[in-house]
C-alpha cells in the first residue's frame, strides 16, 4: 500500500462513455475507474508509479443531458504516419468538412466526485524514485492546482476541475447518502498487458461511494 | 443499464407463453403439415396444422431451429424445412432438376447426421432411420403424401413429429440440446468478457438490427456499431470494441424490435421514438396507461395528422384509470395514491430513440418507479393547466401538441431536433422546462402574432416551474385565467394590451389588420415605445365606440398600478406579457357571452 490521496474534482459536463454506446455515446451514470486514473495522471505521473483507484464518491445527483456535435468519420491511417516518418511524401491531414458525422451524446451534467487513490512504485522506479518523494510531489501539486495537461471528465471537451482535499477536512456530502443503488457492469480498466482487453467490474453504490476492485482481482463474476 | 435493461426484459419475455418471443437459436417459420414417424422411422401420418384464416388456410407461426438466409445455393434446414428438402419432392411452379432434388435431400440427412448421430432419444432415432429408409424417387407414391400432394407441394415447410407423444420432435429436450451444442460450436471465435452478464463467454461481432424507429432506414438501424474508422479504438474491430456475449446481443436486440412492435409499448414524440416497459406487468395495463397520458384521448379527436394514434383501441380498464387520474389531476388530488389496477412500486423504463445515419442514438432513458412516473406526469398537466380559449379546446395537451407549436406552421418536421427528449426529461423528473422551448413559443408569438390555448399553456407552465424550482418559498402564484390582483407590470401591460385591442375592434369591426398585428412583438419586448402610441391611439377608438367610456374605466383600473412603461422587457417578462393578454382577452371573450345569454 503506497500513499493514499483524496481529489475532489467537479464540472459542468461529464461523458464517461460506455464501450457498447460510443458511437452515439451514452454516458455511465457516474466516474469509471480509468477515468479517475486519467485525472490523477494528469496531475502527477511517472513510469516509476502507478496509480490504483480504491473508491469514488459521487456528490452530485446523476443528471443527463443531450447534445449533438459534429465530429469525423476516420482516422489518419497509422501506414501514412510511419510513410512519412520515413521521409515519404504522404498526405498526413484530415479534411473535416469532407469527413462530416454527426453523432449524438447522451452526458452527465454538473458532476462532482471524490477520487480516493494510492499509487504504487513499478518496476521501473530507479534508486531514487522513493514513494515518499513521488507522494509529496502528488501533494504539492494538487494543492497548487498543477497539472501536465488538463484533466478532464471523460471526454476531452469536458475540463475537470480539482482541489486536493487534505487529511484534516470534513468530507463533503453526497446526494447519495443513505441510498444504494446497483449500477450494473462496468469498465474497471483496459488491461493492456493482456492485448488492450477491456475488464468489467460490478459498480455498487453505496451511500455514494463505490469500491474499485483491484485490476487482478475485478471482473469476471463468479 | 440500456442493455441490461432490455435483456431482463427478454428473459422475462420467453417465460411467457403469448409474447411469441424466440430463444437464442430458433426463430419463427411458417408451418404447413407435420410428418409423424413411427418409434422405427417410417412415415405414418400427415398432420395438416394449417390455420384457418378468412376462407383460407395458412400455415401457422411456430419456433423452430433457427434457419439459415437461403440464395440459390442448397443449404438445409434443422427440424424444419419445405419438402425438397425433407421429402425429396419437387415444389409446385419450380423447375428444379432430380440431381438437385436429390442434393438437397442429401443436405437434409447430412445435417442431421451431423447432430443427431449418437443422441440417445427417440425421436433423434426415428427421425435418422425415417432419412436413411426414405426412397427419394418413389417419394411421390406415398399413400399418406397422395392425400396432400397438392397442399405439400405448395412449399410450406414441414416439421416432425413422434407417434404417440406430445409436441414436435424439435421440442424435444435431447433435440433442443443437440442444437444448442451444435450453435455453441459455431460462435464467435473471439470471447471475452461481456459487460453485460460480467460472464467470459463469446462476443458478437455485429448485433441484429433494429426495426421500427420512425426515420431509420427500413432494413433497420443499430443500437450497438462501429461503421466507421473513427469509432474504433485499442486496434479492435466491429462490436469486439464493446464486448457483448452473443446471447446477450440476440436478446437485447429481439426485446427491443418486440418493443417498437408492440403498440402498446411505443409512442412517437417529435423525431423521437419512445418505448417503455415494465419490470413486471399487470397485463400491459401500466404502458397502455402511460402511452395514454402522453396522447390524452380528448385530444386526438381534432387532431387528424395523428391518425396513427387514433388508430389504437384503449381497454376499458385504461379507459377507466385515464378518467380516474385526469379526474384528480383536476381535483388537485394526488396522483398515483390509491391507484387500483397497476402496481406503483414497479420499476419502469422509459427509451428515447432517434436514428442518426444508419444507426440509432439514445436521446432518454428513465428509470424510475412508475407511480412516480405517473406523479410527474399529473404535476406536468397541473402545471400545464389553464383557461380554455375555445369550449373544444383539449383538457389536456398531448406532449406532442406542445412539440408541433414550436415549429413553423405547426409543421412536425421542422421542430427543433433535440426538443422532444429535453422536454421529456424535464416533465419525467419534474425539473424546470427547457429553456429552449419557452424562447421557441416566445418567437413563434413574435413570428405569427398568435396566442392561442397551448402555447399560453406552455409559457404559464414553464413560468410556474421555474418559479419553483428556483424561488423556493417565495413562489409568484400563477392562476389558470385572469387574475386582477396580480400587479406585475408585464402581465398589467398584457392585460392592457388586449383591453387597447378590443377598444379598437369595437370601433372598427371586421378589421384586417389589428393593433395585434403590427404591434403585439413590439408591444411585448419594448413598450416603452409602443404603449404611448398605443394609448393615444385607443382614444379615438373610445371616442368612436359604442360602450367607450365602460371600456375607458376599465383601462383606468389596469393602467391604475402601471407606474412607468419600462423600455424593454426581458424573456420571462415577455412571457408574462403573453399570460396577462391572454389572461384579459379570455376574461373579456367570457364576460361577453354571458351579456348575450
Amino acid at each position: 500500500m503506497g500513499y493514499g490521496i483524496r481529489l475532489l474534482v467537479w464540472g459542468d459536463y461529464a461523458c464517461f462513455t460506455r464501450p457498447e454506446m460510443k458511437v452515439e455515446r451514452v454516458s455511465y451514470d457516474v466516474m469509471t475507474p480509468s477515468a479517475a486514473r486519467g485525472i490523477l495522471e494528469a496531475i502527477h505521473w511517472k513510469p516509476a508509479i502507478r496509480w490504483v483507484v480504491d473508491r469514488i464518491h459521487v456528490l452530485n445527483e446523476i443528471r443527463f443531458d443531450n447534445i449533438r456535435r459534429n465530429e469525423v468519420g476516420d482516422k489518419i491511417p497509422a501506414g501514412n504516419v510511419k510513410k512519412a516518418i520515413k521521409g515519404e511524401i504522404v498526405e498526413l491531414c484530415q479534411y473535416a468538412a469532407d469527413d462530416r458525422q454527426q453523432r449524438a451524446t447522451l452526458l452527465l451534467r454538473d458532476v462532482a466526485y471524490v477520487i480516493e487513490a494510492h499509487f504504487e512504485l513499478t518496476g521501473k522506479a530507479g534508486p531514487g524514485d522513493k514513494p515518499e518523494k513521488h507522494y509529496n510531489i502528488v501533494l504539492r501539486r494538487a494543492r497548487q492546482g498543477q497539472c501536465f495537461h488538463q484533466p478532464y471528465l471523460g471526454c476531452r471537451e469536458f475540463p475537470a476541475r480539482f482541489r486536493l482535499i487534505e487529511d484534516d477536512e470534513p468530507f463533503p456530502h453526497s446526494q447519495y447518502q443513505g441510498k444504494e443503488k446497483d449500477l450494473g457492469w462496468m469498465l474497471l480498466d483496459i488491461d493492456f498487458a493482456d492485448q488492450m482487453t477491456p475488464r468489467f467490474f460490478r459498480a455498487l453504490m453505496k451511500d455514494g461511494t463505490i469500491e474499485i476492485p483491484r485490476m487482478e482481482e475485478g471482473g469476471i463474476s463468479k | 443499464m440500456i442493455i441490461n435493461a432490455l435483456f431482463q426484459y427478454y428473459e422475462r419475455l420467453l417465460e411467457d407463453q403469448d409474447s411469441g418471443v424466440s430463444k437464442p437459436g430458433y426463430s419463427k417459420a411458417k408451418v404447413s403439415y407435420a410428418i409423424v414417424l413411427s418409434q422405427t422411422g417410417k412415415l405414418v401420418n400427415l398432420v395438416d396444422l394449417r390455420v384457418e384464416k378468412g376462407k383460407k388456410l395458412v400455415p401457422r407461426d411456430m419456433d423452430v431451429p433457427q434457419q439459415v438466409k437461403r440464395t440459390s445455393g442448397v443449404s438445409a434446414n434443422f427440424m424444419c424445412d419445405n419438402c425438397t428438402y425433407i421429402l425429396g419432392l419437387k415444389q409446385k411452379g419450380k423447375k428444379d432438376k432430380s440431381e438437385r432434388l436429390k442434393e438437397a435431400f442429401d443436405a437434409f440427412v447430412n445435417l442431421h447426421q451431423k447432430i443427431l448421430e449418437g443422441i440417445n432419444d427417440a425421436g433423434a432415432v426415428a427421425v435418422l432411420n425415417f432419412l436413411r429408409s426414405w426412397d427419394v424417387a418413389n417419394a411421390i407414391n406415398h399413400p399418406k403424401i397422395v392425400e396432400a400432394l397438392d397442399d405439400l407441394l405448395e412449399g410450406g415447410n414441414l416439421v416432425f413429429r413422434l407417434e404417440g407423444t406430445e409436441g414436435y420432435i424439435h421440442e424435444r429436450p435431447a433435440i433442443m440440446a443437440a442444437w444448442n451444442a451444435f450453435c455453441g460450436g459455431q460462435d464467435s471465435e473471439v470471447t471475452g468478457q461481456c459487460l453485460v452478464t460480467g460472464h467470459k463467454s463469446p462476443i458478437a461481432r455485429l448485433h441484429p438490427s433494429i426495426k421500427g424507429v420512425t426515420g431509420a432506414q427500413s432494413s433497420g438501424a443499430s443500437l450497438v456499431s462501429f461503421n466507421l474508422e473513427a469509432f474504433t479504438s485499442y486496434g479492435k474491430s466491429q462490436s469486439y470494441n464493446a464486448p457483448v456475449s452473443e446471447h446477450v446481443a440476440f436478446g437485447y436486440t429481439t426485446a427491443i424490435n418486440y418493443l417498437l412492435n408492440s403498440e402498446k409499448h411505443r409512442i412517437r414524440i417529435g423525431d423521437t421514438t419512445t418505448v417503455f416497459w415494465a419490470e413486471r406487468s399487470t397485463n400491459g395495463v401500466e404502458e397502455d396507461l402511460l402511452g395514454a397520458l402522453f396522447f390524452p384521448a380528448e385530444g386526438m379527436n381534432k387532431n387528424n395528422e395523428d391518425a396513427e394514434q387514433k388508430q389504437i383501441i384503449r381497454d376499458p380498464q385504461t379507459v377507466q384509470l385515464l378518467h380516474d387520474i385526469f379526474a384528480r389531476i383536476r381535483a388537485g388530488t394526488p396522483v398515483s395514491a390509491g391507484l387500483t389496477g397497476v402496481d406503483r412500486n414497479v420499476n419502469f423504463y422509459i427509451l428515447g430513440l432517434a436514428p442518426n445515419a444508419s444507426r440509432l442514438s439514445v436521446r432518454f432513458w428513465h428509470v424510475d418507479h412508475y407511480g412516480n412516473f405517473l406523479d410527474k406526469i399529473g404535476q406536468h398537466y397541473i402545471d400545464m393547466a389553464i383557461i380554455k380559449s375555445f369550449a373544444n379546446d383539449p383538457e389536456f395537451i398531448s406532449i406532442s401538441m406542445i412539440l408541433k407549436e414550436t415549429a413553423p406552421l405547426r409543421d412536425a418536421k421542422r421542430i427543433p431536433p433535440l426538443l422532444g427528449g429535453v422536454l421529456m426529461r424535464s416533465v419525467l423528473t419534474g425539473m424546470p422546462y427547457p429553456q429552449v422551448l419557452y424562447n421557441a413559443i416566445l418567437s413563434r408569438i413574435r413570428a405569427d402574432q398568435e396566442v392561442n390555448y397551448a402555447r399560453a399553456a406552455i409559457i404559464k407552465a414553464f413560468l410556474v416551474r421555474k418559479q419553483r424550482y428556483y424561488n423556493r418559498g417565495n413562489e409568484v402564484k400563477f392562476t389558470m385565467s385572469l387574475d386582477p390582483q396580480n400587479t406585475n407590470t408585464a402581465y398589467r401591460l398584457g392585460r392592457l394590451f388586449a383591453l387597447l385591442e378590443k377598444a379598437q375592434e369595437d370601433a372598427n369591426p371586421g378589421l384586417n389588420a389589428t393593433i395585434k398585428d403590427r404591434y403585439f412583438g413590439a408591444a411585448s419586448a419594448t413598450p416603452g415605445f409602443v404603449f404611448p402610441i398605443l394609448i393615444r391611439l385607443a382614444q379615438h377608438h373610445l371616442a368612436k365606440a359604442e360602450y367607450g367610456r365602460a371600456m375607458d374605466k376599465r383601462i383606468e383600473e389596469v393602467i391604475g398600478e402601471i407606474d412607468t412603461f419600462p423600455s424593454h422587457f426581458n424573456l420571462e417578462e415577455q412571457g408574462l406579457f403573453v399570460l396577462g393578454y391572454y389572461h384579459q382577452r379570455q376574461a373579456l371573450f367570457t364576460k361577453n357571452e354571458r351579456k348575450e345569454g
